[in-house]
């Protein structure tokens, strides 16, 4: 009866603060987050295939194929008529709640005795600690949360298995795997998690030597299913270095160079013991002055009495093997979360620069804060009921108070007055903007209004500059441009790092000005749409001034290249007037250069006459369409970087190109369908080239792959007649093996389980 | 290198005086203690405080380890 109350209670504090948090009736977003809540459906699509066409030109799914199944439930919910807001809210509500269970079980686990009140204790302190604040709730990001939210419940689960030495709490577990499973599209928490394991499985192993093999079966088993149950994101995990395949793998991912450059500074400012010992993470003093000021040096020697608190305990309880053995965890946490800081830092960076993979953990602090909070927590809860009982029996209440009132009072504080969801820079630094966004309704219309003119062409969206923007809507937004979330039609709205993406985009502005043939590097992008935006805030972004890319805009008007469209609000559309379907088409004349990269290239390529840009090409066979070579030569005048040397190619003959016909079944799967080719030519698909893009003429082997266009995929043809090119992202085979295993998985772990709990269900009654 | 040296001397002096994980702990907390109370006046010094304090834990704790062990056999 005490643990329901204890459950009910957490369900109305957790309600409580999310109704704070969205009593206002605006969703939330902020940085790197993305504003999935609002098309929940779109980012359902967009983390459904190993290839997705957002941002702008495509990229690799990897891990976020994790966040799929979240995706699919939360968008079967909001087809049925639910807001986007009352979804974010109901998720956070459920997190909430999720983390205070866990935290109340897997206390009670460790500690059988303690009070439900310190329970309750406990919970406040795993929601409120600064750690959870600055690394959880302030950074806003989405996998963080469900990993903060489902890590208790992990950690409770499998010390519950090691202690009743009961496997059916490995098949639990695997299901709380798939409720969690959005958590894993952070490539750091899977590690994380199975550090956390394996340290918990070393300290059974301490504690009862006598039941070793039992605790190492019972980790392998639990390692087994988890593998098998989450294969379908796995599968393009263990392809990442294959699936990058822009030509940079794993190892230049992990650069371990760049990587201990990044590891030391972070060590050397997140990374002292001034700060973690009180569970503080000193950005956010940083980067909250005037609110962290208003903590009076007293507040924060009192947050030191957490740490001390545990401390004593360990001394008075030093005989307990297990006590200390968890208190050690405490301790070995604590030592990993400062990096490579004094003492005994070059320990943790031998271990970093040997072992690539460990690079995730570049930023210790950020990545142990979870562990320290799921540690600290329970230790100190019952480090409090501990001392209060043995050693100040008569102001155990006052002790209790003392603390509930500072966890609430003072760690609260942020949570219940929303605090907690803002930033430093603007609108985010203003308390009643935070990260709350009213997205225009006019973004609405836009985005219907692109849709209904099909879905085989992109937009390019002006002003640009990095991955960052910030929006002047009446609650405005600055972070990660929300372009996926916006709009349904893939478009190029913003610059971010992905191979071949980053080098093209910021010329594209570039080309607009220099060159009086834009709709060349249009078409090369396939974009049929061009729209400027005077909503957001170009001078805080350095980007160039709407008003000015408008001008240029209306000078393309009069030259017969664009025509302005429509608008929508701060939306203005031009239409690219020399735009046809360039998804796919046959190239029949290829200019070729002798520089990898050099944007001036595409004032040279026209695909409405079938022409397309390779680099170095070489193929005797095709070399009879090539058309014209560009040869470029440094300059020693720094002046002039290069000269371009054209070259004619005297026997080049343009060829009458196929017709082409394409079938999309997803993103990464298309059927083109050729008819009349009377000669070879080159298949160009405007996709950003990935090496994992396959092309075969039916059962035949693959065709030869290139770059083209600088960024796109194209494929050497030699095959007269009528017939059908399947074009396929291979790791999307891997995608669709590895959800057969884990459905397959989970249905076995069910049907396990139920069988195993009506066998229990006899015993009982018998 | 000085916090290597801190530990040698910890653990050679618990050795041969014979010490055992109760002082080693308490050694720590009053570290730590310290530390904490200068956190207010220098956080640099309040940090040295602290790191030593962790070189105490992490030795209190292991003998503490191998001192219950012991009862335990």
């Amino acid at each position: 009866m005490a643990q329901v109350k204890n459950y009910l209670l957490i369900c109305l504090a957790a309600f409580i603060l999310v109704f704070i948090w969205f009593k206002d009736g605006y969703m939330m977003s902020y940085a790197e987050s993305a504003f999935s809540f609002y098309n929940l459906e779109r980012y359902f699509s967009l983390t459904s295939n190993a290839w997705t066409e957002y941002p702008g030109l495509g990229s690799v799914s990897l891990v976020t194929t994790a966040s799929k199944p979240t995706y699919l439930v939360l968008s079967k919910i909001q087809q049925a008529g639910i807001s986007g807001l009352l979804i974010q809210a109901g998720v956070f509500w459920f997190l909430l709640i999720s983390s205070g269970i866990g935290i109340v079980l897997l206390t009670k686990e460790l500690f059988e005795k303690i009070p439900n009140r310190y329970l309750i204790l406990g919970v406040f302190f795993y929601w409120f600690n600064p750690l959870s604040l600055v690394n959880v709730w302030n950074r806003f990001l989405l996998n963080y949360m469900f990993f903060f939210g489902a890590l208790p419940i992990f950690v409770f689960l499998f010390i519950k298995g090691l202690r009743t030495k009961n496997y059916q709490w490995s098949l639990v577990q695997t299901l709380a795997f798939g409720v969690y499973s959005f958590s894993f599209s952070y490539l750091a928490f899977p590690p994380l998690l199975w550090i956390t394991f394996t340290l918990l499985t070393i300290l059974f192993l301490i504690y009862e030597y006598r039941s070793s093999l039992f605790f190492m079966k019972y980790f392998f088993l639990t390692l087994i299913l988890f593998v098998l149950a989450n294969s379908w994101w796995i599968s393009q995990l263990i392809a990442l270095d294959r699936t990058l395949g822009f030509g940079q793998g794993f190892s230049q991912v992990f650069n371990s160079q760049a990587n201990v450059g990044t590891l030391d500074a972070l060590s050397k400012s997140l990374g002292n013991f001034t700060d973690i010992l009180r569970l503080s993470n000193s950005s956010f003093t940083q980067a909250y002055q005037s609110f962290s000021d208003s903590f009076s040096p007293l507040v924060q020697i009192f947050e030191y009495c957490f740490m001390a608190i545990i401390m004593i305990t360990i001394i008075k309880k030093r005989k307990d093997l297990f006590f200390l053995l968890f208190a050690g965890l405490l301790l070995l946490i604590i030592f990993l979360s400062k990096g490579s800081n004094p003492p005994f830092g070059e320990i943790y960076r031998a271990f970093f620069v040997r072992f690539s993979a460990l690079q995730i953990l570049r930023n210790p602090l950020e990545k142990f804060s979870f562990l320290l909070a799921i540690f600290f927590t329970p230790l100190f809860i019952y480090s409090l009921y501990y001392i209060s009982k043995e050693h100040f029996i008569r102001y155990k209440n006052t002790i209790f108070f003392v603390f509930l009132s500072f966890i609430i009072i003072i760690w609260g504080y942020p949570f219940y007055t929303g605090l907690v969801f803002t930033s430093n820079e603007p609108p985010a630094n203003n308390p009643s903007n935070g990260y709350k966004i009213k997205v225009p309704d006019y973004y609405l219309a836009a985005d219907q209004w692109l849709s209904s003119r099909g879905n085989n062409f992109r937009y390019i969206g002006l002003p640009f500059q990095g991955e960052g923007i910030t929006y002047r809507w009446e609650k405005g937004y600055s972070g990660v441009e929300l372009s996926s979330a916006l709009f349904s039609t893939p478009g190029i709205l913003f610059n971010t790092s992905t191979p071949y993406f980053f080098q093209l985009v910021p010329e594209i502005e570039k080309f607009l000005y220099d060159n009086e043939e834009f709709y060349k590097m249009a078409n090369i992008l396939n974009a049929r749409y061009i729209f400027v935006r005077d909503d957001i805030d170009f001078k805080s972004r350095k980007m160039k001034n709407p008003k000015e890319i408008k001008e240029r805009l209306n000078e393309l008007v009069q030259k017969n290249q664009l025509r302005q469209q429509t608008s929508f609000g701060s939306l203005t559309f031009w239409e690219n007037l020399k735009w046809n379907d360039f998804s796919f088409y046959p190239a029949t004349n290829l200019v070729n250069s002798s520089s990898s990269f050099s944007i001036s290239d595409i004032s040279f390529v026209d695909p409405t006459s079938g022409s397309a840009l390779t680099h170095n090409f070489s193929d005797q066979r095709f070399r009879d369409l090539v058309s014209l070579d560009l040869k470029h030569q440094k300059q020693e005048d720094v002046n002039q970087n290069e000269t371009i040397t054209k070259i004619n190619n005297d026997g080049f003959k343009i060829s009458a190109p196929p017709q082409l016909s394409i079938t999309k079944i997803n993103p990464s799967k298309y059927f083109v369908k050729v008819t009349n080719a009377t000669g070879p030519f080159l298949l160009v698909f405007s996709e950003l080239h990935n090496n994992k893009w396959k092309a075969a003429i039916e059962e035949q082997s693959p065709l030869q792959h290139l770059i083209v266009n600088l960024y796109a995929n194209g494929w050497l043809v030699d095959q007269k007649g009528n017939y059908t090119i399947k074009v396929e992202f291979t790791p999307q085979l891997w995608l669709e093996s590895g959800e057969k295993v884990s459905l397959t998985i989970y249905a076995l772990v069910l049907l396990l389980l139920f069988i195993l709990s009506i066998k229990h269900m006899r015993r009982k009654s018998l | 290198m000085i916090y290597w040296g801190a530990l040698i001397i910890l653990v050679l002096y618990i050795n041969y005086s014979k010490k055992g994980s109760k002082f080693c702990m308490h050694f720590a907390l009053y570290l730590f203690l310290t530390g904490a109370l200068t956190a207010i006046i220098n956080e640099n010094i309040s940090e040295i405080f602290f790191r030593l304090s962790i070189i105490g834990w992490i030795v209190g704790v292991i003998l503490a380890m191998k001192e219950s062990k012991t009862v335990n056999a």
